[in-house]
């Protein structure tokens, strides 16, 4: 019983883990109608940097945030000035995002090579914390993805509904061309819009290096997990990817005790599957519906 | 119906199954027969998604899902039940179309976001097989399986020449359907579709069965293919097989040839594996990905319609690319660099770098349309 308790808890915060990387898929996918495949790239790559920069100078690896943070943002702006200006379509889109995906991950195979990449525990603070109640263990990592998660859906959810930034952008969503004629500018909208999510890959980059060993196979194990989080929970819906992830965790660490890890994927994609044909707009409604 | 170009195609594919025995004529290496047979392989995935992808515009990655299906089909079939290899090929196409036809079934029924939604269903399949050969003892049980030399009649020559054959002759019919498909009602239903589907489903082309015939022929040959494929594997494992390299060749390889053409796939799929081998021999194998990524990318902007509507729209260019190609060909040959599939690798790249030179004109053409589009009298509209 306890193993499947414990299991639950530590499924959850890891939904955290997966919300925090659906956050940026879902804001893009939702309100710029671009899937980001390089979304996965900017995680992993943060993943990267967080790792060697807390090695080299043995700083605290939330640190290196301020160095991954503006940068991604950077790329992510970048990216949306790319896809404006040559007025690249939503199928060339996922081409051109799929197309820096692969350039991304084989060069971060090159530079660290295929091997696992961890923070070394003396120079990692969060790594080994943990907060008990009775036995159950609450890792501290993850609690902090599971905050930051809540957090960043939150704030978005503010943004999004009260400040002329966020009405200009939703109205941009909803028709483009209205939005034009009452003075939404899309191309500078879009590109902050495109550099907050990339962002937000930053943070969930961050995240996953502290939490975990890092190789260049692991982006292409997060797409399925994370994209089936951003349907389930609505495209667009940042509070819904929070809750869709915590319950693929759970589904996830569940299946995993009680069958297979192996297992644990199929079911996943089993939920997403039955959830497509009865609720197409996610469990939690999409954005505007 | 293009009778001339259905002829050239059933004129080269008889051409080329004559090579192995001039190979026993002549006594070439047989590594050539080996090339050609992953030229074979590659046009024969490419259109497969091409058939789907290009001509309608669904995005596909179960490319890698219909490869690996056929592969660990024949592959099981042979080794663990003990079926016939010969019949093992027709079991693989049909497991690759009716696991196809599940896809569409359940993502073309979806009213909106069903482009981007079967792009990740596509997706999720491939992973999902992949997790069941691991979960699978029957299938792989994550182990890995050996694939055994078959035995198979004397009179089809050597092995090499089996293969070669088999290979040539799944490419053949791939290229064939793909070009029956263009220049047939389905064909022009396709590419409405691929324009405007909310309009071309408004004229009444019958959309839904349209795209369920494409994605299950697409599904049929793409595993047809793995089924071949699995001879010249020798090895195989799931992660081996369900990984992104297919899905990202054969779609690198028809946006670099053409989208909207029966020979697109064909030209990317000589173009794009002579240039892998090339940096694999090279010993820059580890940028094999970053050049295949960056090919895409630079396509996407500058050339999203590729390399045959460019020899089409330009022929004088065409021309010039095609001296080049022979001069370059001659030239790497003369000065002896590396072995005769390089010669001809210098020659593509060269020629394919000559065509990509400039703005092509059919772009100014086609930017009202887009513009259009984006204008919300369009595709934007509808989402």
């Amino acid at each position: 019983m306890n193993t499947y308790v414990q299991a639950g808890v530590s499924g959850v915060m890891t939904g955290g883990l997966y919300a925090v990387m659906a956050l940026g898929l879902s804001l893009t996918w939702g309100l710029l109608k671009v899937i980001n495949l390089a979304h996965f790239a900017l995680i992993l790559g943060s993943a990267y940097i967080t790792y060697q920069v807390t090695t080299s100078t043995g700083a605290d690896p939330l640190l290196s945030g301020l160095i991954v943070v503006p940068c991604m943002f950077a790329i992510g702006v970048a990216i949306q000035w790319v896809i404006d200006r040559f007025q690249v379509d939503e199928f060339n889109s996922l081409l051109l995002s799929f197309g820096l995906f692969i350039i991304a991950i084989q060069l971060i195979n090159n530079i660290w090579s295929a091997d696992f990449r961890q923070i070394e525990a003396d120079e990692n603070p969060y790594a080994t914390r943990a907060f008990f109640v009775g036995s159950i263990a609450f890792p501290v990592p993850q609690l902090m993805a599971l905050g930051t998660a809540l957090a960043l859906a939150v704030a978005t959810y503010v943004v999004l509904r009260y400040t002329h930034f966020g009405r200009a952008l939703r109205a941009l969503a909803y028709d483009r061309e209205i939005a034009g004629a009452y003075g939404v500018d899309h191309r500078r909208i879009g590109m902050l819009t495109a550099g907050l999510a990339s962002a937000m890959a930053a943070l969930a980059g961050v995240l996953i290096g502290i939490n975990q060993a890092v190789f260049p196979q692991l982006a292409a194990e997060w797409v399925g997990l994370v994209f089936a989080v951003v349907i389930l929970g609505g495209i667009g819906n940042l509070l819904g990817a929070v809750a869709a992830g915590i319950l693929i965790g759970l589904v996830y660490s569940q299946v995993s005790v009680a069958w297979d890890p192996l297992g644990a994927p199929l079911v996943v994609f089993l939920l997403l599957i039955l959830a497509l044909l009865f609720r197409p707009n996610g469990l939690f409604g999409r954005l505007g519906s | 119906m293009r009778y001339g170009q259905l002829t050239a195609i059933l004129a080269v594919t008889a051409a080329l199954a004559f090579v192995p025995n001039l190979q026993d004529a002549t006594g070439f290496p047989v590594f050539y027969l080996v090339y050609a047979y992953f030229v074979f392989f590659w046009i024969a995935q490419s259109t497969s998604w091409n058939i789907l992808s290009g001509y309608s515009g669904y995005f596909s990655f179960g490319q890698g899902a219909f490869y690996g299906l056929g592969v660990y089909a024949a592959a099981d079939l042979m080794s663990r039940e003990g079926v016939d290899y010969f019949v093992t090929i027709p079991i693989a196409g049909v497991l690759g179309g009716l696991l196809a036809a599940g896809v569409g079934a359940l993502a073309f029924r979806l009213g909106s976001l069903r482009g981007e939604i079967f792009a990740l269903l596509t997706l999720a399949v491939t992973f999902t097989l992949s997790a069941i050969a691991q979960l699978s003892t029957w299938v792989d049980g994550g182990q890995g399986i050996p694939v055994q030399i078959p035995e198979y009649p004397a009179f089809l020559g050597e092995y090499q020449d089996l293969v070669y054959r088999l290979g040539l002759a799944v490419a053949a019919l791939a290229v064939l359907t793909a070009f029956l498909i263009q220049n047939s009602r389905l064909g022009w239903g396709l590419f409405a579709i691929r324009d405007e589907e909310d309009v071309a489903e408004e004229l009444g082309v019958p959309t839904f069965r349209h795209k369920m015939i494409a994605i299950t022929i697409s599904g049929f040959l793409g595993a047809l293919s793995g089924a071949v494929a699995a001879l010249q594997v020798g090895y195989l494992t799931p992660e081996g097989v369900f990984n992104l390299t297919v899905p990202l060749l054969v779609v690198v390889m028809a946006v670099l040839g053409g989208r909207r053409h029966w020979l697109g796939p064909i030209i990317g799929a000589v173009v794009i594996y002579s240039l892998q081998e090339r940096l694999t021999n090279s010993g820059l194998g580890d940028w094999g990905q970053v050049v295949l990524g960056g090919i895409l990318v630079f396509m996407i902007l500058f050339a999203p319609e590729g390399l045959y509507e460019r020899i089409v729209d330009r022929p004088r260019r065409a021309v010039a690319a095609g001296i080049t190609l022979v001069v370059a060909t001659a030239f790497a040959g003369v000065i002896g660099w590396g072995i005769a599939t390089d010669w001809l690798s210098t020659g593509l790249i060269a020629a394919t770098l000559v065509l990509l030179v400039g703005r092509p004109p059919g772009h100014a053409r086609r930017r009202p349309h887009r513009e259009l589009a984006a204008a919300g009298t369009g595709g934007v509209a509808s989402s």
